[in-house]
């Protein structure tokens, strides 16, 4: 676990809307299951469309302010801060899936489009941070000085194996 | 204590010494070679004339206070230094010294306090586990990758891969 002060605003932003996401995800997918068909239906009818509106509303807030805070500038001089950022938004995509909302789109209730598309929105957002990081992540590996006998670890490698609650001293 | 030498591969030795619990005596070697490079050695004081200062143990528990020790000492040649890169390695025990070609204990040790102290983003680590070297290269050094070839030769002279 890492303290929370150590969590940027767009982390912790995008770790709400996924969290909420994969709760609600699972509220549906249970209530299907538990139901009955006819009890489905009606539950359809009279709850869902208050529930969409509600979750459509907070989504498009969520969305809205991650793109105010999205930065594709990523500055390595607080690595450690940096590589806890990258493991987070990792995280994100392990507990969601990564999904192609594109492909689910068509096969989802009419209802519901409009919420993934929302989400698709959120998740390209913290993709595009994502991949940000990791590039200037890797580019610490592409410039390390090597020679035929000198293979610098990777960086990766060395994160993996260190204690994340320390802070680097040099 | 500073003191340039004649006839050694590195340019100068700063010689650090410190007393631990029950008063024992350690000195800690800061042996700078050209390039900004600084290798790292310590031995009980009271072994100095011994071939075996680097090897021996002394059963007295104060590792975690060298280590930290000599840790200070690089901080305090990299706050003087920023451009300063470090290497050392870890000297086998004598149960290890039939053991050519793998990992020693300190070894191990070291490297293991290296990952969680040096940051990848200042520093670009190497180990040379069959020789138990490990090295950190600065990133903010003149030329790195000059240096790297610098310590390739350096290596080549002194072991064998």
């Amino acid at each position: 676990m890492y303290a929370t002060s150590d969590i940027s605003p767009f982390v912790q932003r995008s770790q709400d809307t996924a969290d909420f996401f994969v709760g609600m995800r699972n509220a549906y997918t249970a209530a299907r299951r538990s139901l009955g068909h006819f009890a489905g239906g009606a539950l359809a009818i009279v709850v869902a469309p208050i529930a969409v509106g509600f979750m459509w509303i907070f989504l498009r807030n969520q969305r809205d302010k991650l793109k105010k805070l999205l930065s594709t500038n990523v500055d390595l001089s607080n690595y450690q801060k940096t590589r806890i950022e990258y493991d987070r938004l990792n995280a994100i995509f392990k507990g969601i899936g990564d999904p192609n909302f594109d492909k689910v789109i068509p096969r989802t209730p009419w209802l519901l489009r409009g919420i993934l598309r929302l989400m698709g929105d959120i998740l390209q957002l913290v993709r595009q941070r994502r991949d940000a990081i990791g590039y200037a992540l890797a580019q610490l590996d592409a410039t390390a000085p090597h020679t035929d006998l000198l293979k610098p670890i990777a960086e990766a490698e060395l994160w993996e194996h260190r204690t994340k609650a320390y802070d680097y001293r040099f | 204590m500073s003191q340039r030498l004649e006839g050694e591969p590195y340019q100068k030795v700063h010689r650090f010494t410190f007393r631990c619990k029950k008063n024992q005596r350690y000195v800690i070697l800061l042996e700078e070679y050209e390039r900004d490079f600084f290798g790292v050695k310590f031995y009980p004081n009271g072994l100095a004339e011994s071939e075996k200062r680097f090897q021996q143990l002394t059963n007295s528990y104060d590792a975690p206070a060298i280590i930290n020790t000599s840790l200070e000492v690089m901080g305090y040649k990299l706050k003087e230094n920023p451009k300063a890169s470090f290497g050392f390695t870890g000297a086998p025990l004598e149960s290890e010294k039939n053991e050519k070609g793998k990992p020693t204990k300190r070894f191990r040790v070291y490297k293991r306090i290296m990952e969680n102290l040096f940051s990848p983003e200042r520093f670009a680590h190497y180990q040379l586990e069959q020789s138990s070297i490990y090295l950190l290269i600065n990133r903010n050094a003149e030329d790195p990758q000059e240096l790297a070839n610098w310590a390739t030769e350096m290596l080549r002279q002194n072991y064998e891969f």
